[in-house]
């Protein structure tokens, strides 16, 4: 029975799972907590009159009095910087880690004049669970670059696109996500009992916020009685999205309750629906797409020379980009010539492209390398890429002529 | 298992355990919470109240001081604004004064006062129907003699 358990335990948070997605959920989590914090979010907490500073144990415990202006716009800046660090994937688990402390040094503070939010809690959790699990091996600058140095070194290994370790970050996020809607409605429970879903207090709390269409609720007393029991069933049955398959109800109930207190209330809470987002499948996603659209049925053939430290490095790099598995990798060192061209592409049609052409074409196969595109076509960068390729095409060829004189 | 895969187990049930002990015991010190929001049961007969506090720079147009004119978020704003006529009226002079420190002569507060305004609950039989409001004065300059 232990056995069986202890199987089950490992099975849920343990099965293989993407690389990828977890590293979206990264990248996710950065872009919510860029927008949400900007760099201005924290300075009032210097601005404001001293009267209105009334620091929370934590704060007070750590003997921490109010900051200065100066020094809210420092950790402000600070946090830019390891916001930019842990979304290119520079450093990753170190920035996220000062990210993590700053952060909740910046939300202790924000919560001492005179008023406690819990609305972003959830994002801490996330950053926590960010910084022990494996979210910088995909979508990293820093893994690209650590791939790309290994394989100039030795042979080219497989990408890893999947760990065990994949798992247990978005499910464990999933669990406090939910256990924040369980325990509100648990208190509701506690503070009010049953009696809360007769509408009495959402009523009360509609006339106190005063929205138009709140007010126009707050008129319906039975409205306000049914949407009570919708609230607190949600809020209580949370925890059933534990269970992978009615996950998506559960966030489904979620972004209707909050679009409900957003209407009726001008409550947002938008952080925590935005960290639904991790919970789609995007790896999945991208697949589908690229099938529906035909764009992964035109295959690339990427010939390299395999003996090549450099063609290795840059095979290592496309591998990374090639999210759709669209370029079909081929060595042709053991087949005789070595190419010194470094670079040759070969279309669906046939058509080899060596060089920046070559360079370009790939770039088009590559969704992680859209971006460079139009730079590829503007003017002036061609001819300067072609040369640039062809200096370094002879540079190449000298140091084979070398090799083979030797 | 492995011994990567037993620590994660236990930050596992580390966090559960958090969740749950907050749960029991009805925690609520930052960073752990019970999510009280909006918790309390509020009786159909208890009248809801909105407390605005509005001011003049030239003794003829008046405003509604907003949360953003002291820096504070609109929860910050209304935790200082009680709807105890007595408690609003001992403080909503301070609130003036701090609103007027830092500020050029021009742009300060030459009066204030404090609105409560009783909302009435539709569907209530019994209740108020028709709005009604109490008016504090607001004091702009500290209480003298003590």
């Amino acid at each position: 029975m232990g056995r069986r358990l202890l199987a089950g335990w490992r099975t849920y948070w343990f099965r293989p799972a993407s690389l990828a997605d977890l590293a979206i959920a990264r990248i996710l989590v950065v872009g919510i907590l860029a927008y949400l914090d900007g760099t201005t979010r924290f300075l009032r907490v210097g601005g404001v009159s001293p009267q209105f500073w009334k620091p929370i144990e934590i704060v007070h415990g750590l003997g921490i009095g109010q900051p200065s202006v100066e020094t809210m716009a420092r950790m402000a800046e600070a946090t830019v910087v390891l916001l930019v660090a842990v979304g290119l994937g520079v450093f990753t688990r170190v920035a996220l880690a000062l990210l993590l402390v700053l952060q909740l040094l910046q939300e202790a503070l924000l919560n001492s004049l005179g008023k406690v939010s819990h609305g972003t809690l959830p994002l801490m959790y996330a950053l926590l669970f960010l910084v022990l699990s494996p979210c910088d091996r995909a979508f990293s600058l820093g893994a690209v670059w650590r791939r790309a140095r290994a394989a100039g070194r030795g042979a080219l290994e497989p990408p890893v696109r999947r760990s065990r370790f994949a798992r247990w970050p978005r499910d464990l996020l999933f669990i406090e996500i939910a256990a924040y809607y369980y325990l509100a409605g648990l208190s509701k429970l506690r503070y009010a009992g049953v009696r809360w879903i007769d509408g009495s207090s959402l009523q009360y709390y509609l006339l106190q916020k005063a929205t138009g269409p709140g007010l126009w609720l707050a008129a319906h007393p039975t409205a306000c009685a049914v949407l009570s029991a919708m609230v607190l069933t949600f809020e209580l049955t949370a925890m059933f999205g534990v269970v992978r398959v009615l996950r998506p109800v559960v966030l489904a109930g979620g972004a209707l309750f909050h679009l409900g207190t957003w209407v009726f209330m001008d409550i947002t809470f938008w952080p925590v629906v935005a960290l639904y987002t991790v919970y789609v499948p995007w790896r999945r996603l991208a697949t589908w797409v690229a099938r529906w659209t035909g764009f992964a049925t035109r295959p690339l053939d990427l010939l390299y020379d395999g003996g090549s430290a450099g063609s290795r490095r840059l095979v290592s790099v496309v591998r990374d980009l090639d999210l759709a598995r669209r370029v079909h990798l081929v060595d042709v060192a053991p087949h005789g010539d070595p190419q010194p061209a470094a670079l040759l592409v070969r279309g669906p049609d046939g058509r080899t492209l060596a060089g920046y052409d070559a360079f370009r074409r790939l770039a088009w196969a590559l969704p992680a390398a859209w971006i460079l595109v139009p730079l590829l076509y503007a003017p002036g960068v061609p001819s300067l890429g072609r040369r640039l390729h062809a200096g370094a095409a002879r540079r190449r060829a000298a140091a084979a002529g070398l090799d083979r004189g030797a | 298992m492995r011994p990567r895969e037993w620590l994660l187990s236990l930050l596992f049930v580390a966090v559960i355990a958090v969740k749950a002990a907050e749960a029991i015991f009805g925690l609520e010190t930052w960073p752990l919470s019970n999510v009280p929001m909006f918790a309390g049961y509020v009786p159909r007969m208890v009248t809801p109240l909105r407390v605005t506090l509005v001011g003049t720079r030239d003794g003829t147009s008046w405003f509604a001081l907003s949360a953003y004119d002291l820096l504070l978020s609109q929860d910050e704003y209304e935790r200082r604004l009680p709807t105890d006529a007595r408690a609003l009226a001992a403080g909503c002079g301070e609130l003036g004064r701090l609103y007027n420190a830092g500020r050029p002569p021009s742009a300060r507060l030459v009066g204030l006062y404090g609105r409560i305004d009783r909302v009435p609950r539709p569907g209530v039989p019994g209740g108020p129907s028709e709005p009604a409001s109490t008016v504090v004065t607001c004091l702009l300059s500290p209480p003298s003699g003590r």
